[in-house]
């Protein structure tokens, strides 16, 4: 074959950009750490990326659903051993008002004592996290219990006070992070009726009445402690959960990292030897297309 | 028997034949950088025999042709597969277009943009009274209905750029048929022999390679170097007889090409015009039907849900998209949610802490949703991305193999017609002792007289 001018040239100019764009390739790969930075370089990979991307935006929103269920949760559980502190003061002073050695005058300071209990177990069941109440259900503008003037304490709204919170943890697995205020201080026993009883029986200096209640409010200690177990538990598994999806995040991730980012070190010898190719090329150039017979002729 | 005159009239065709071919030489090495330039050999021919007494002398030597040195199979060859790597040069310059409009991966894609809209559900699911959270949703759907807006808009205006590439290249399509006839016509009347000649078929076949570019001509050349020129069956350049695209005719009717004359035939499938009618009339509207479905789907399916719940003030059954915008160009959130964020129904039951109706929102991104319940929209969507990704790596490929091929036939083409300098420079020599040579021959002739002479 006859190699004339124009082919050597531009067989030259050929390879030298051919290099160049790969060059330019393993430089972008080796700058931006991806190797897959537009869907052709990899198009199944981009379509495994733009999921792998949607699993980890929800894995973000499962763990912002942990933090809140454990936060809801563990104001609940403050909240019902507040309770339970109360209750247990109630049980002292019902101890003391049964005994046959307590006064009618000392039974009436009592029941004033039993009186401040109540209030203070009806703000911990009208407690908020965040501006929901806790033991309110759905229900957002009123607080769910609230005291008559015949200082009996009620539920506001019967309807929305079941209603669940559920939170997502991960796909499938709900939790409940809300405990009813009905289940808790009015079914059963009923907190409320329980320690009205106590302070009534204190002020009326019945004694056998006394009785009656301590035994009630020994129930509705026992009540307490039984939900404040259930929020436990019920947080306890929210933590589980939560170490599952941080290993899931962390697998995802790696994956992810496997499909989009480029590995440096191979980056970095493509670049080196086609660097080299490169210029290899250019001094093939210099020297071959100098050269002809011209430099020969006298 | 021819006399000393013959040796005379030899040397003087000697000296003016290598003349000519120094003067060709000259040409060839002025011309090594021009562009479609063909190498011209001489053709050297021995002149007229004169019948002597016992043997046939010749008379001197003639340069009967200049030859252009072309082999019409490989120049046919090229032609045809320079329209095919014009063909995937359009491709893939417009696929890279195409595939950046949909920015993936990245954190500004429509994927990205997805997932912020749902997950901005599940945070208004965990405090439906928020009102912040409230005006995150309506931000993060607003924000999706214009993200799908903003792809249409760039894939149809990239269809308007196409149709304005694809006048202009008819436009040059007819200005290169017309400089095609002005050629023929000169080659008519000037001697087919001679380097005017040529030079014209060089400045010709320069024009043919661009018009194989734009579509897929056929050539048929005629013994006076005329040639007429076929598009799918049409002969449209006949000699002097020219019938033009009617590129007004272009928006239309695109699957055919109207003449002039008001003829219609075929639409060109190979080329440049080929390539962009195919972007325009198949790739783009594929790409557009599927995002119309994934817009239609999206509004469908999220106000079906949004509709069952309840908003702040109890409001239900409003939408969450404008249910008139019904495809990716008109797609848009429900304006009363731009006005009031009470309207987002988030609470299943009516009450306003119930999140249950924003749960089942979020939930909607796992459901099979698209493509007859088979697929997610993420699903969807990635095999859009995929698809495109694939069209655009088929061309990548489908060219740099195209490009080697073009190449290698380049560079045969141009061992035959380009020009070497070291050829050159050596046919130089051996005409300068040519010329040398002949000379020579004439002083022995005229020493040969001088004899005669000098024995009167």
């Amino acid at each position: 074959m006859r190699i004339t001018h124009d082919v050597e040239s531009s067989q030259l100019l050929i390879n030298l950009n051919k290099v160049k764009t790969q060059r330019q390739k393993y430089f972008n790969q080796l700058t931006s750490g991806k190797q897959l930075e537009k869907p052709s370089d990899d198009p199944a990979g981009a379509a495994r990326v733009i999921q792998l991307n949607k699993v980890l935006a929800q894995s973000e929103y499962y763990q912002k659903n942990i933090d809140d269920a454990k936060s809801f949760l563990a104001a609940t559980e403050a909240s019902l051993s507040a309770v339970s502190e109360n209750v247990q003061q109630a049980l002292t002073i019902g101890l003391r008002g049964s005994s046959d050695t307590t006064g009618e005058e000392a039974r009436k300071l009592l029941a004033d004592q039993v009186d401040y209990i109540l209030d203070r177990v009806l703000a911990e069941s009208n407690r908020q996290y965040g501006n929901k109440y806790i033991f309110g259900g759905t229900v957002v503008k009123e607080a769910p219990f609230e005291k008559q003037d015949d200082n009996t304490i009620v539920m506001t709204n019967e309807d929305a006070i079941d209603n669940a919170h559920i939170r997502e943890l991960l796909k499938g697995d709900q939790v409940q992070v809300n405990l009813s205020g009905r289940d808790v201080f009015i079914e059963g026993t009923n907190i409320f009726d329980t320690l009205v009883d106590l302070r009534n029986s204190l002020e009326n200096n019945d004694r056998e009445q006394i009785q009656a209640a301590y035994m009630q409010l020994q129930d509705a200690a026992t009540q307490i402690t039984r939900y404040s177990g259930i929020a436990g538990l019920r947080y306890e598994h929210v933590t589980n959960v939560e170490q599952t999806l941080a290993d899931f995040k962390l697998q995802t991730e790696a994956l992810r990292s496997s499909i989009e980012d480029a590995d440096v070190a191979t980056a970095a010898i493509n670049y080196q030897s086609i660097e080299t190719i490169y210029q290899a090329n250019l001094q093939y150039g210099a020297k071959i297309l100098q050269n002809s017979i011209l430099d020969y002729l006298a | 028997m021819p006399g000393i005159n013959n040796i005379l009239e030899i040397g003087k065709s000697s000296l003016f034949a290598h003349q000519t071919a120094i003067n060709l030489t000259g040409q060839n090495i002025a011309n090594v950088e021009t562009e479609g330039y063909t190498r011209k050999i001489p053709i050297f021919t021995p002149s007229v025999t004169l019948l002597g007494d016992k043997f046939n002398l010749g008379s001197g030597v003639d340069i009967t042709a200049i030859q252009r040195t072309r082999d019409r199979y490989i120049d046919s060859q090229l032609s045809f597969q320079n329209q095919t790597l014009s063909y995937w040069k359009t491709m893939d310059a417009k696929h890279e277009i195409l595939e950046q409009i949909f920015e993936e991966p990245s954190s500004t894609g429509l994927g990205t943009i997805m997932n912020d809209f749902f997950n901005s559900w599940n945070e208004l699911a965990n405090n439906p009274e928020n009102p912040s959270m409230r005006d995150n949703v309506i931000y993060k759907g607003d924000a999706l209905a214009k993200k799908i807006n903003f792809i249409e808009n760039r894939l149809t205006n990239l269809q308007g750029e196409i149709s304005l590439e694809m006048s202009q290249e008819i436009d040059k399509f007819n200005a290169y048929a017309e400089q095609i006839v002005e050629i023929n016509r000169k080659l008519a009347y000037v001697n087919k022999e001679g380097g005017g000649v040529s030079n014209l078929m060089d400045e010709r076949d320069k024009l043919l390679a661009k018009m194989d570019e734009i579509a897929d001509i056929t050539v048929s050349e005629n013994d006076d170097g005329q040639v007429n020129l076929i598009l799918n069956g049409k002969v449209f350049l006949q000699k002097a007889h020219l019938i033009k695209v009617d590129s007004s005719k272009l928006d239309n009717d695109l699957n055919h090409i109207n003449w002039e004359d008001g003829s219609v035939s075929e639409q060109a499938n190979g080329g440049k015009l080929g390539a962009l009618i195919e972007l325009r009339e198949e790739i783009i509207p594929e790409n557009l039907d599927k995002l119309d479905e994934f817009a239609k789907t999206m509004v469908d399916r999220v106000n079906a849900i949004h509709k069952t719940g309840y908003g702040m003030d109890g409001s239900t059954g409003i939408n969450f998209f404008d249910e008139a915008g019904l495809d990716a160009h008109n797609i848009r959130i429900n304006p009363q949610l731009l006005s009031n964020n009470e309207y987002l129904a988030a609470s299943g039951d009516g009450n306003t802490g119930s999140g249950t109706n924003a749960v089942l929102l979020a939930n909607l991104q796992d459901e099979f949703t698209m493509s007859g319940n088979t697929l997610t929209f993420t699903d969807f969507y990635a095999n859009m991305v995929t698809a495109e990704g694939n069209r655009r790596k088929e061309a990548t490929i489908l060219l740099d193999g195209q490009e080697q091929f073009v190449t290698s036939l380049t560079a045969y083409q141009q061992s035959i017609s380009g020009v070497a300098i070291d050829e050159e420079m050596t046919n130089l020599i051996k005409f300068q002792r040519g010329y040398q040579a002949a000379a020579k021959l004439i002083t022995v002739a005229d020493e040969m007289y001088n004899t005669i002479i000098n024995l009167v």
